[in-house]
This record gives C-alpha cells, structure tokens and sequence, in this order.
C-alpha cells in the first residue's frame, strides 16, 4: 500500500514546532541590529 | 535587511530547518524506561528553553559589564603527596589491563563482560562527569601515561640515555586528538561489532600502543596535552571545573573560568564540532528519521546494497554519512554565527573568530554529553556492581556482589527528561556567558560587544532546539 506523505503531517508539523523559536529569535535579532545600524548612521 | 544579513538569516533557518522541521516525533527508548508524565509538551520545552536563553542574554549585557573570567586568582587548598601520584598511575595500569583481559578472556556477551561497560560508560561518560566536579584527574589515572613515565624513569635508572624529543609540529595542533575523538565515535555509533569485547580490547591495546610510540617521539606531557584523543576531551571538560590540578596541588577558581584560557591552536574547533556532532548523531540515529519505518538510514542502506556491498558493510557507510553529516552540520551552524559577528568589524575574518570565541562551544559539548548519556550512566552504570565482580562472565564472585542487578526505579523517564532539559540550558547560558566575557575584552564598546553576541545568540538557541528535538524523538 502507497503510503500518503500526508499521513506524517502531524509527526512533520510537531517538528517544525522545534524550528519555530529559532526563526523568531533570528528575526528578532535581525530586526534589532537593522535598528540599531539606522540609529548610529542618523547619529553620523 | 542587507543582502547579507538576509542570506544569513535565512542560511541558519535552513540550517536549523535540515534538523529539525523534516524530523516525525519518535517513540523509540533508548536507556529509558517508562514513559514520560510531562506537565505540556516537549517541544514547548524547546520555546520555553528559547526564552530563558534570551533572557540570560539580555541579562548578560545589563549585568555582566566587564570581563570576569579571563583572569582569575586561584586559591589552593589541597596538596597531596608524590606516592599517591603513584599509586594512581599503578591503578590505572591494573585497570586498564584487567579490562584488556577481561576483553581477551571473558565471556563474548557484551553485557555479561565488564570490558564494553567500562569503556562506553565508565571511561567515556563517567569521566567527563567526574572531571566537572574533581577537574582534570584523567592524567593521574592515564595507564599509558603512567607507563610512559615508568619506563623513562627505569630507563634513567639504567644508565640508558633517552633521545631528545622531537618538536611537536605546531600545525598538527590537536588533529590527532580530532581523528581520535572520531574514531572512537565511529566505534560507538557507526560499528557494527562494537560490542564485541575482545574486538574493543584490541581496540584499546592498539591506542595504547599509539600513545606510547607518539610519548616516545614527541615527549610525554607534549603529547598527552596536543595529541592523546582522550585527554584532550577530558581536559577540555576539566576547563570548566572550579577544581584545578597544578601538578599535585589542588586550587579551586571560579567555575567556566579555565575555558578562556584555552589555547586555540589548529585542529580546537574541529574537535570541539567533532565532540558536539557525535553526540549529536547519537540522537538522531535512535529517532524514527534515520532508522524508522521509511527513514533515511534504511533507504540508503538499500541504495548501497543494490550497488553490491553487503548488509553489514553498507549499513556501516549509511552510518558514516550521518556522522559526518552532523559533524558538518554543528560546524556550519557554529561558523554561521561567527559570519555574522564579522559584521561588527569586517576586517576580523572567520578563522581569527573561530578561535576567538571556540571555548564557548565547550560547555556546549559538555551540555551534550550529559543529556544524551545520563540515562545510560544512571542504568547501565550501575551495571559495574555486578560486573566488578564478575568482570570475565564466567560466574566469578569477587567482591560478593555478583548478584546484583540495575534498579531502573533509580530515577525515571520524566526525572531523566527534567536533566536532560536541565543540562542543555545551563550549557547554553555557560556558552553565552563566555562568549559575551569575550566579547567585552574583544570589542571596546559595550554596544558591539553586545550586538557582536546577538548571532551567537541565535546559534545557542539553535543547538539548544536541535538538542531538544533529538531527546525527544529518541524518548
């Protein structure tokens, strides 16, 4: 029997769970650093 | 966003992703026994682990305004005698030797015979954890240093002139360590015999004999300290100890404060990359991933095996990919956070970097090694009870405790989860804590030191998650 890719999705989406806090924290800290360099170049 | 940061950015999610995001959750017990009774889900702990990660951060740049590990004081309090040093190395050459018999001689069933106990759990996890608490007492109890020392010593008393060492090669640095740490890995995790007892007191005999010859060659301490696998890795744990050996004198320092005065000579981030993703393979091996029903193990095996190797020789090479895989992994992870250091000054270059900040990967490797293996210390440890005095398997009682059995009520699998969690965080905080210590004397204002740590920062919690992700599909 074919096995659907589909039948995981629950197996695939608790593993994303794991990947979500390092992309909030990798934008987070992008988003910061942007910040922070536009500051200091309007600061000259 | 520059151009850069994004391909950053986006390089550690994808990263980050090949870990974990294409993972399935797996119920496979390794060690464990029971199931876990967890108050929320595991991978809750991963996001909970996230914040208390990013808290330490902002608390380390509020709070820890001036470098207070780089130079400490140290204070002696213990000095022990000249014989005992003997007696330890005595020690440490019987035991080595009963285990080389007992592999030799004993009984063929790996857990009837004490040699695969001592050597996977006593030596290779055991001592790690001891050195955290008595510092770097592995050169003490060394057999081969011991003999080493021994037969330079009876050399001299027979009148017989030794050949001047010969210069360590600065370049080799602790590559040999790196082969070393693999090897043994590889021995572990990638074998297919591994078990065999007297295949790994072969194993063991040879390494000795390896250790002797380069002692003979290069001098004893040079070589014990650059090139010896084991006590590199033993030593670099040992960095991280409030106890400090000076020769026979025992002081105690400010705990992590050994590891910023590691040198960072060629071959360090290797192993240290090498000792994270080892461990790191280990996890991943027992989820349903890479050894599951339609896991990626079994159909490379296949792919293998209809290109003619056998079972057993191709499983092997499956095995060997993974390792490397995760090796390479750990490393790119470690050397994306470095590239976005640069950014704060781009005449700094990734090597000058790497070796800048490497010892913050230690309590990392250490983090690692407790939560992948304490389970295996607290079960199969215990195993030395009976083994001790039966090492051979041949029905032997020598100490009157043959009978003895393990006790998996000692702690259960929620308990083991709890130090596993336990282990990760505080090796992550201790690896940002030196990092951003660094950072304070590397960069003159405190802004970019700060800023400088925001992508050590994003690798911490990724190794946090990934490490996490791994017990759990293992749990």
């Amino acid at each position: 029997m074919i096995e659907l890719p589909i039948a995981h999705a629950g197996h695939w989406f608790e593993g994303l769970l794991y990947l979500l806090p390092i992309v909030v924290v990798v934008l987070a800290l992008a988003f910061q650093s942007r910040r922070e360099e536009r500051s200091e170049r309007r600061r000259g | 966003m520059t151009r850069r940061r994004l391909s950053l950015a986006l390089g550690g999610a994808w990263l980050a992703t090949m870990a974990t995001s294409f993972l399935p959750d797996a119920a496979l017990a390794h060690g464990l026994v029971g199931r876990q009774d967890l108050p929320i889900p595991r991978w809750l702990f991963a996001w909970a682990a996230a914040v208390v990660l990013v808290a330490s951060f902002v608390g380390l740049g509020i709070l820890w305004t001036k470098p207070r590990l780089q130079k400490v004081d140290e204070r002696g309090v213990l000095r022990i005698p000249a014989a005992l040093e003997y007696v330890l190395g005595a020690f440490g050459v019987a035991a080595f030797a009963t285990v080389i018999y007992a592999g030799f001689a004993g009984t063929q069933t790996a857990t009837a015979n004490v040699t695969p106990t001592v050597i996977y759990v006593l030596f290779w996890v055991g001592v790690p954890f001891a050195t955290l608490l008595l510092g770097n007492f592995f050169p003490a109890i060394s057999p081969w240093r011991a003999i080493a020392r021994a037969t330079g010593w009876a050399l001299g008393r027979l009148g017989i002139r030794r050949p001047t060492p010969r210069a360590y090669p600065e370049w080799l640095g602790r590559w040999p360590a790196v082969i070393g740490i693999f090897a043994f890995a590889w021995v572990e995790l990638v074998y297919v015999n591994r078990d065999a007892p007297s295949g790994l007191a072969t194993m063991a005999l040879a390494y000795a004999l390896f250790q002797l010859v380069g002692s003979a060659v290069y001098g004893t301490e040079t070589w014990r300290r650059n090139a010896d696998a084991f006590s590199v890795y033993f030593w670099m744990f040992s960095l991280l100890s409030p106890a400090h050996w000076r020769g026979r004198e025992l002081c105690l320092r400010p705990p992590l404060s050994g590891a910023p005065q590691m040198a960072a000579v060629p071959g360090t981030i290797a192993l240290l990359c090498t000792m994270i993703g080892t461990t790191s393979f280990d996890g991943l091996s027992q989820g349903d991933l890479w050894t599951g029903t339609g896991g990626l193990a079994p159909a490379l095996q296949q792919r293998f095996i209809n290109l003619g190797l056998s079972a057993d020789l191709a499983l092997e090479l499956t095995f060997t990919i993974g390792l490397l895989f995760m090796i390479g992994f750990v490393s790119g992870l470690f050397r994306l956070g470095l590239m976005g250091m640069r950014s704060i000054n781009h005449k700094d270059t990734v090597q000058s970097l790497g070796r800048t900040f490497a010892h913050s990967l230690i309590p990392i490797a250490l983090a690692y090694v407790v939560a992948h293996y304490f389970s295996l210390v607290a079960y199969q440890g215990q195993a030395m009870a009976f083994l001790v005095s039966d090492p051979l398997g041949n029905g032997a009682n020598l100490f009157g405790t043959a009978s003895a059995s393990i006790n998996y009520n000692v702690i259960g699998a929620t308990g083991i989860w709890y130090v596993q969690v336990a282990a990760l965080v505080v090796g992550h905080i201790a690896g940002l804590a030196l990092a951003h210590d660094r950072a304070i004397v590397k960069y003159r204002r405190m802004r970019d030191a700060t800023r400088s740590q925001y992508w050590m920062l994003a690798v911490m919690v990724g190794f946090t998650s990934l490490g996490l992700f791994l017990l759990s599909t293992s749990a």
